[in-house]
């Protein structure tokens, strides 16, 4: 018996020593739990943010948190469509002086920073990291916003190397550029070498005036009539010099904003918890008495934020997110493929059992494009081919079977893109569609036979010679990923290239190779995608435009002397504008058929969002507007009572007992054979 | 022994110094600093955007005939300016390879690797990440372990009964079922519909423990029959050597010489398997991390990875070679601790 109970005693011991191990998951920041009655939205994400400091948030996820801290000088008007700018930290429209190029802002005057350590008179000039946890318990009311606070926050936009955002400031505002030059090289790795750094805010820019605490000046160097748009992304918010300097580069985890919501924890892969701002400005759900926004009518005049806390909580993989879901302990779902199929019935409608347990269905166009960019340096598929060139590349756009690859690929989840503005933009033309990129392999053929490529084969095999070679021809195409998806994908492109007798190849590669190859410009041809920034069609033609070559944006290296002559003169064209609206529109649409003319992309399609939700929560108006707005949580409501409801399930006895059977009675048994085979 | 040890624990640097040259080249060559400089500020970020940052990264320097170029291009419009080019080795001199993989060296010694994607020290994301990790790996290990060795016994202990039979079969039955499809199993039947368990999350301190049984559970049905046929090998090995025979015609009862001398002299290989798998408890368990919602250093690696975050990559693939390593010695000493025939010397 003496080793029989040696062996238990080691079970014992190990049964103890692993529940001891569960002490050291004492990491992580402990949570307060809502309060009985509070209005709790819960949603998910599939990462953490990469960024909560709004001057490096660059990505959607990023975006979304910061749009919870921080306020930019407009917003996307909630239930208005198409999309439209109203005052946020702004009072009233801003006045545009056209001669001088210069907008004057007037700033709302009862915006307070959220309270923060930041400052407090006793945090001046130190750095939080060095502070006790007392001491940063010690908070101090948040102080109003100034003009002085916009002036700061576009220096500081501009000064930080690791802003991803200047981008759309860059040779926009009079002497930002300067101020930026010498700034970056004054940012140093850590705090203690940012001294100068911060120092350097004081210096003026010549295109940033502030004329009083409420009203500021921007001087642009040149006509931008994106400029509204431009800072309404995150990149336009209003940051505290006080936070900035205090937090040094971890402002990007303790965001001290003017938002709706403070951040109460953030614990990497697990969830990010807000909690309403105690000192946020009034502001009031909008109204209207149009009878399509119905569904909101309950909520207009309502003081924001509607919820108390929102709780985002870090979902890499699709079941469980989707699980928690239909558990009631998400207020909403995105669908992946299978569970699109599982969700849905053949008509793209929500199945009864969905629907009878309260989950209800929206779907909207995202602002997006899905498209094949070819290098057109390639000598076999770019302009140094000539004709063979073009015709490769206009095979391509016609043997593509967009209805089929939404079909199959994505459950019916697009529209075919025939034109490079996405459906709900000014710019996107409802009767055109481009006659390079309509489906017909037999054209496709014809066009490679005319170029002097011989094709022969029938039905679904074809090979197309080049005579000059006398070999198959053979294209590739790079993906950006590994995933199962990409892998579907390249088989169907494969399939694709049978049909014209074209061999087409797939690389599959990490982000980073992708964007090494796509830089050194070493492709052929790059699967890609671009998510619209704000709703003017010049953001998607400017992929296009020669000077943003590789390593800037137009991956295709596309340079074509008209596009460029045209574009430069729409970019310039406010849309806003009625007269200027109409020039845009007429210029959008020769842009769009020099493109149908040289085919630089292989169009793919115009991505299509379904979303479930919960009956107890109010969603967003969702419109392609929305793919823009980032501060529009302070508008979603959940209905505490009926999602209180969402009762705790009762776990049955039977498959339980079952399962417990099964592992305890052979183990029993054996238990059983050692004793008597000791005795 | 002691001068064995020392001679190994005086290769580790020599080891490890190999392990980050090999890692730091091969990360060189998939993502160069221009493609880490779009993956910082995005796809959308400009040439003069990406230079800056690589200047403040210390990859490049600005020569004074690229500050004129740019200090030219704030006068003119931003169509003009975009037609600029700046060239390399003319407007700014680019960092030698072996400059940045000097710096390198210098950071990891200081167990300095850098920062994550969201601006963290990647030390702090790792120290963070060990302790949920070890709470789901280590309890999963040893009691998968402990019941691995004992049905390994109870079927060499039976061999070629029923029981023996039994146990084979449900070995490889469990060896064969999918690991990720055991996971979406349990997690949609014993979490969501029967709720005997939550479905995903973490909480701190002892509420952890009722995040980690379904998890824990999965990990032993995924990872036993593995176990339980390698032991039940193991120990067959033994079962026929002559000191059993002997054990036996003194009068032992079976369960002493199964415990006392079979599973004694079954430590050897036992141990190697055991040291690999400790050295890689660390990165818990990649695919239950994930699928759970452990904020572990498995799921960081899995979201490293699918974000290009090369300084967590690179420092989880030292972090990794250290602990084999220390792990290859310790087994090393095991050896001669538990057979007195193996001698270090």
């Amino acid at each position: 018996m003496k080793y029989l109970r040696s062996l238990f005693v080691t079970l014992g011991l190990v049964l103890a020593f692993a529940t001891m191990t569960f002490v050291p998951a004492c990491g992580g920041s402990e949570s307060s739990e809502a309060e009985l009655g509070d209005a709790v939205l819960q949603l998910h994400e599939t990462g953490d943010p990469k960024s909560i400091d709004p001057h490096k948030a660059g990505d959607v996820v990023s975006s979304q948190q910061c749009g919870l801290a921080y306020e930019t000088l407009f917003q996307y008007d909630y239930l208005v469509r198409p999309a439209k700018l109203i005052p946020c930290l702004a009072e009233g429209d801003p006045e545009y002086d056209e001669d001088t190029l210069t907008y004057t802002f007037k700033l709302k005057k009862n915006v307070f920073f959220q309270d923060d350590r930041c400052f407090h008179p006793n945090a001046q000039g130190k750095y939080f990291e060095d502070e006790s946890e007392v001491e940063r318990a010690d908070s101090a009311a948040g102080r109003n916003l100034t003009a002085h606070d916009i002036e700061y926050s576009f220096k500081r936009l501009a000064a930080l190397p690791d802003s991803g955002g200047y981008w759309v400031l860059e040779g926009k505002i009079e002497g930002l550029d300067e101020f930026r030059e010498r700034a970056t090289k004054l940012k140093g790795t850590n705090w203690n070498e940012d001294g100068e750094f911060f120092a350097y805010f004081d210096t003026p820019v010549s295109g940033l005036k502030v004329v009083d605490n409420y009203t500021i000046q921007v001087k642009l160097r040149e006509p931008y009539p994106q400029f509204l748009y431009a800072i309404t992304l995150s990149y336009g918010a209003a940051v505290a010099r006080e936070a900035a300097e205090y937090y040094g580069d971890q402002l990007t985890r303790h965001p001290v904003g003017t938002g709706p919501y403070k951040l109460e924890s953030w614990w990497e892969q697990k969830e990010l918890i807000w909690v309403r701002n105690p000192t946020f400005r009034e502001e009031y759900f909008p109204t209207s008495d149009d009878p399509a926004h119905e569904l909101w009518h309950p909520l207009m005049g309502k003081r924001l934020p509607l919820c108390d806390r929102v709780e985002f909580r870090i979902i890499k993989e699709a079941q469980p997110s989707f699980l928690e879901f239909r558990n009631g302990r998400l207020a909403a779902s995105g669908m992946d493929k299978d569970q699109f199929t599982q969700a849905m019935t053949a008509q793209s409608e929500l199945t009864e059992e969905y629907k009878s347990e309260g989950i209800r269905l929206r779907s909207y166009a995202e602002p997006t494009i899905h498209y094949i960019s070819f290098n057109m340096n390639d000598p076999i598929v770019g302009t140094p081919a000539g004709e063979k060139g073009r015709a490769l590349r206009r095979a391509m756009a016609h043997a593509f079977n967009r209805v089929d690859y939404i079909t199959r690929m994505l459950n019916g989840r697009g529209a075919p893109a025939g034109q490079i503005t996405p459906p709900g933009m000014v710019g996107h033309f409802e009767d055109y569609y481009m006659s390079s990129q309509k489906y017909d392999l037999d054209k496709a053929r014809q066009v490679l036979r005319d170029a002097g490529f011989k094709v022969t084969g029938s039905g679904d095999d074809w090979t197309t010679v080049d005579p000059a070679t006398g070999k198959q021809v053979t294209l590739t195409v790079m993906h950006r990923s590994t995933r199962d998806s990409t892998k579907d994908y390249a088989v169907f492109l494969n399939n694709m290239g049978r049909r014209i007798g074209l061999n087409i190849e797939n690389e599959l590669m990490t982000f980073a190779e992708f964007l090494k190859r796509q830089d050194e410009g070493t492709g052929q041809a790059y699967d890609a995608g671009w998510v619209m920034d704000y709703p003017d069609a010049q953001n998607m033609l400017q992929l296009l435009y020669g000077p943003n070559k590789p390593p800037g944006i137009n991956s295709a290296s596309f340079a074509d002397a008209e596009y460029d002559r045209l574009y430069k003169e729409m970019a310039v064209l406010d849309q806003e504008v009625p007269e200027q609206r109409e020039k845009k529109l007429k210029l959008i649409k020769q842009l769009n058929e020099i493109l149908d003319r040289e085919v630089p992309w292989v169009l793919v399609e115009f991505r299509k969002i379904y979303s479930l939700y919960h009956h107890w929560f109010t969603p967003p108006p969702w419109q392609p507007a929305n793919a823009f707005a980032y501060t529009y949580i302070k508008f979603y409501y959940v209905d505490p009572d009926a999602a209180s409801q969402v009762s705790e399930r009762e776990s049955p006895f039977w498959p339980g007992f079952i399962l417990l059977s099964l592992v305890l009675i052979p183990v029993g048994l054996m238990g059983w054979k050692v004793v008597y085979n000791q005795m | 022994m002691f001068a064995y040890v020392l001679r190994r624990m005086l290769y580790m640097p020599l080891i490890l110094f190999g392990v980050i040259l090999l890692t730091f080249t091969l990360f060189y060559m998939v993502a160069s600093p221009d493609a880490l400089a779009k993956m910082k500020l995005g796809e959308k970020a400009t040439r003069l955007q990406v230079l800056d940052w690589q200047e403040n990264q210390g990859y490049i320097t600005w020569t004074d005939a690229g500050l004129e170029k740019r200090q030219a291009t704030q006068r003119m419009s931003t169509a003009e300016a975009k037609e600029v080019e700046f060239i390399d080795g003319t407007d700014y001199e680019s960092r030698s390879w072996i400059g940045l993989f000097g710096s390198y060296v210098g950071s990891v010694l200081t167990l300095d690797f850098g920062k994550d994607r969201t601006d963290k020290p990647v030390k702090e994301r790792i120290w963070e990440g060990l302790g949920p990790s070890l709470s789901l790996t280590l309890p999963a290990f040893l009691i998968s372990e402990l019941i691995g060795v004992f049905f390994g016994l109870f079927a060499a202990m039976y061999r070629q009964t029923k029981i023996d039979h039994t146990i084979v079969i449900s070995a490889i039955v469990l060896m064969s079922v999918n690991g990720i499809a055991l996971i979406m199993f349990g997690q949609k039947f014993l979490a969501a519909d029967w709720a005997y368990f939550p479905v995903h999350g973490y909480e701190s301190g002892f509420q952890a423990i009722r995040f980690l049984i379904l998890p824990i559970i999965l990990y032993l049905i995924i990872t036993l029959g593995e176990k339980v046929r390698f032991n039940r090998i193991v120990m067959l090995d033994e079962v026929d050597q002559d000191y059993v025979r002997t054990a036996r015609s003194k009068g032992a009862n079976e369960n002493t010489v199964l415990f006392k001398h079979v599973l004694r002299n079954s430590l050897i290989p036992l141990i190697t398997r055991w040291t690999v798998a400790i050295a890689s408890l660390y990165v818990g368990s990649l695919v239950l991390e994930s699928f759970f919602g452990i904020p572990g250093l498995g799921s960081l690696t899995i979201d490293a990875i699918a974000n290009n975050d090369v300084n967590v990559i690179r420092a989880i693939v030292v972090l990794g070679a250290v602990s084999f390593m220390i792990a290859n010695l310790l087994s090393d000493v095991l050896y001669a601790i538990v057979d007195p025939r193996v001698r270090l010397e």
